[in-house]
């Protein structure tokens, strides 16, 4: 048995699925093609992580709470210059069958993605995770100087 | 059954009742033999942990240590970086000499032994 919490924005999420086959809907009567991959990381989440950013001269970084998760059950990826962070919290197995006096913690599936910001380094992203707080460093590109070309003149 | 049923209740902070602390979230879970206290203190290093009993009251403080460093500015900041505090009244029926306590990927897990009194028992018969 998983309990799952009453989580508003996932209320809010449905109305936003509701809408968008309704549209889809309205578009297929009009010969327009659906779009095609729904963002089911998104859809099927329960939950969403409390966040920090920070940002500095060389970078932005990012805290996320997550207890309660393995290192390997959390999944980070970039797509589109959005950076998704997914993963899911279950149950301990041996105490499914115990006697539950209080369940405040929430389980499920969470998923939260933010837009970077132009001028990073895709490729130096690095993530840590201690203590139920999953760090990403994101670093920022140095700035490109506007190359200065001495034309001699003849 | 018997009265640890209301074990388990956090006692208003009536002192400090700005309470800036944080509440975590826990779950209870009950075995035969024991009761277990599942706390989450995302970002709190062991040492920052502190788990004391004062006369059946069991009391759990984590602190946060991250800050805002020089030339820093946040872009979202969801985290109340004051730390953690939870409180627990434990009933009579708890053994309070041994509690044994777990700290791993961000979850507290207190084990509180019940009484022998209280715990089922088989009678063997002659």
């Amino acid at each position: 048995m998983s309990l799952i919490r009453f989580n508003p924005v996932r209320e809010l999420l449905s109305v936003e699925r509701e809408f968008s086959r309704l549209f889809n809907e309205l578009e297929n009567k009009f010969g327009i093609p659906t779009k095609q991959g729904t963002d089911s990381e998104m859809e099927n989440a329960v939950w969403m992580p409390v966040t920090d950013s920070y940002e500095n001269e060389k970078g932005y970084e990012l805290n996320l709470e997550i207890p309660g998760i393995k290192k390997e059950d959390v999944k980070i990826s970039l797509v589109n210059g959005a950076l998704r962070i997914s993963g899911e919290r279950n149950q301990s197995k041996s105490e499914e069958n115990g006697k539950f006096h209080r369940v405040e913690r929430v389980y499920g599936k969470f998923f939260r993605s933010f837009n970077l910001p132009e001028g990073i380094k895709e490729d130096a992203i690095e993530a840590e995770f201690h203590d139920g707080q999953l760090t990403v460093q994101i670093p920022k590109a140095e700035e490109v100087r506007p190359k200065e070309l001495q034309i001699k003149v003849k | 059954m018997c009265n640890h049923k209301v074990v388990f209740y956090t006692p208003e902070n009536k002192t400090n009742t700005k309470s800036y602390f944080r509440t975590p979230g826990a779950d209870i879970v009950e075995s035969s033999d024991s009761f277990t206290i599942h706390l989450n203190l995302p970002g709190v290093k062991k040492e920052d942990l502190e788990i004391t009993v004062v006369e059946q009251l069991l009391t759990v403080t984590g602190k946060l240590k991250r800050a805002l460093k020089e030339g820093e500015q946040y872009l979202i900041n969801e985290i109340r970086h004051a730390g953690y505090q939870r409180k627990f009244k434990l009933a009579e029926s708890i053994e309070t000499e041994n509690i044994a306590a777990e700290f791993s990927d961000g979850v507290l897990s207190i084990a509180l032994a019940k009484k022998p009194e209280i715990q089922p028992r088989t009678i063997n018969i002659k």
